[in-house]
């Protein structure tokens, strides 16, 4: 029967369909279960899990996951739920979005996230040709990102580093291109610890946020490779990104073995951007406008209903446990290594500490 | 001034800053709206379903101001809210 509205989709499917494949996974503190009728369906995630801070574990007696992903493929394809505020995204993709209703569709995928019990339906259709590599990545990243959503982790494209004197934790928020990741390579090469280059999970807990890193290889450009911006970087095992040419994958443990560590309270916050100026510029923030960034930063705040108080809340803490700033990132800091750990120090406040987490 | 209860519709999120600030942030229009102390107080009255005249008495309470003015400062207020299409009758 349509339910409010909405026609039904997936979860009521003729026959029942049998989930044959179950991994269960540690992400922050979390437990998500990856339910797949086959390996075939199974596969794409398990694949782009490994290269993620998802922990496969053994399933736990009797305690339900915070999060379940059912994969299914084949026809017949879902039905779309009706009358819902629907709107673009990247690479053509199609939401729709309602108070407890998340639907996103690509070209021979589906994603739907069901509020209670919390659980995300992903359908893989049978259009062999857009089975691209980068297909799968944005069906997976889709897909576990509107998981993690709902069980209350929340994502930002940030880097983030642990100064060594204060164990206060740094975040570069910023886009693509913006300096993140040279910059948290030449933090670690002078002693910080590293949660990611990129990609974190913003988590509450007990009043604190925490950030923990998604993806576990740092990706760098071709011209930083080259000029080899940290000691070793030309030494290390690197390979292409499918999908940006311009740039090369890393492990970051070849070049600092002992650098990681999961997860940081956040104490400062730059926007990153790079000026190609010779001096680097920095301005404090208003809270105001930081969070008026990270909301322009984070759309799914705002489009995915049944997530969005959570995520909301979750920058709103972000901006009241840091102190934040606009970083425009001149020429100065791919200099002197000391210098640019010097400079990023001078913005952590006198007496910040790593908050207990 | 307007005697009708509003209270905050449900596509709303508030949160807090630091120093009495605040965030709302319209789920339905995606448009979000920076709150000063003195505003954030009457959201919060709002999410308590206080009428307007509770609401002048809970600012004359908290600052000095005179009640015209706390009343000619809610009305403005109340009518921004609605002119968004942020609050509704109670």
């Amino acid at each position: 029967m349509p339910r409010d509205g909405l026609m039904p989709l997936m979860d009521t499917p003729s026959a029942p369909i049998r989930l044959a494949r179950r991994k269960h996974y540690a992400v922050a503190s979390r437990s998500l279960c990856l339910e797949a009728e086959d390996e075939e369906a199974s596969r794409p995630f398990e694949r782009i899990y490994a290269g993620w801070h998802l922990h496969p574990r053994e399933a736990d007696t009797g305690a339900a996951p915070d999060v379940t992903i059912r994969v299914r493929r084949g026809s017949p394809p879902p039905l779309r739920p009706d009358g819902l505020e629907s709107f673009e995204t990247a690479g053509g993709w199609l939401c729709r979005a309602g108070e407890n209703t998340y639907s996103h569709e690509g070209r021979g995928f589906s994603i739907r996230a069901e509020e209670d019990p919390r659980r995300v339906d992903v359908w893989l259709g049978d259009a062999g040709q857009e089975r691209t590599p980068l297909a799968f990545a944005r069906l997976v990243f889709e897909a576990t990102s509107a998981a993690l959503r709902r069980c209350g982790l929340f994502d930002l494209h940030a880097a983030a580093c642990v100064e060594p004197r204060s164990g206060a934790c740094v975040l570069l928020a910023g886009p693509s291109g913006s300096g993140k990741s040279t910059l948290t390579m030449r933090l670690a090469a002078r002693g910080w610890q590293y949660i990611s280059d990129d990609s974190l999970l913003l988590a509450e807990a007990d009043g604190a946020v925490e950030a923990w890193g998604v993806r576990r290889a740092f990706a760098v450009t071709k011209e930083a490779h080259a000029a080899e911006l940290v000691p070793g970087l030309k030494d290390v095992a690197t390979r292409a990104v499918p999908f940006d040419p311009l740039k090369l994958r890393f492990h970051p443990r070849d070049l600092f073995p002992e650098g990681f560590t999961e997860k940081g309270a956040p104490r400062v916050l730059f926007f990153a951007s790079l000026s190609h100026e010779r001096e680097s510029r920095c301005r404090e923030l208003p809270q105001w406008e930081a969070m008026s960034r990270l909301l322009r930063m984070c759309p799914w705040a705002c489009y995915d209903r049944a997530a969005a108080r959570g995520y909301v809340a979750a920058l709103a803490a972000l901006t009241r446990q840091c102190v934040c700033h606009e970083l425009r990132a001149g020429t100065d800091l791919l200099g002197d290594l000391d210098y640019a750990a010097a400079y990023v120090s001078a913005h952590v406040p006198v007496g910040a500490t790593a908050l207990s987490v | 001034m307007n005697s009708e209860t509003l209270i905050p519709s449900e596509q709303v999120v508030c949160v807090d800053l630091s120093g009495g600030e605040g965030v709302l942030v319209d789920l339905n229009s995606k448009k979000y709206f920076q709150l000063n102390e003195t505003a954030m107080l009457v959201w919060r009255s709002l999410e308590k379903k206080r009428a307007p005249e509770e609401i002048v008495g809970e600012l004359t309470a908290a600052y000095d101001v005179t009640p015209e003015h706390a009343a000619e400062s809610v009305a403005r207020l109340l009518r921004e809210f609605q002119s968004r299409k942020i609050v509704r009758p109670s």
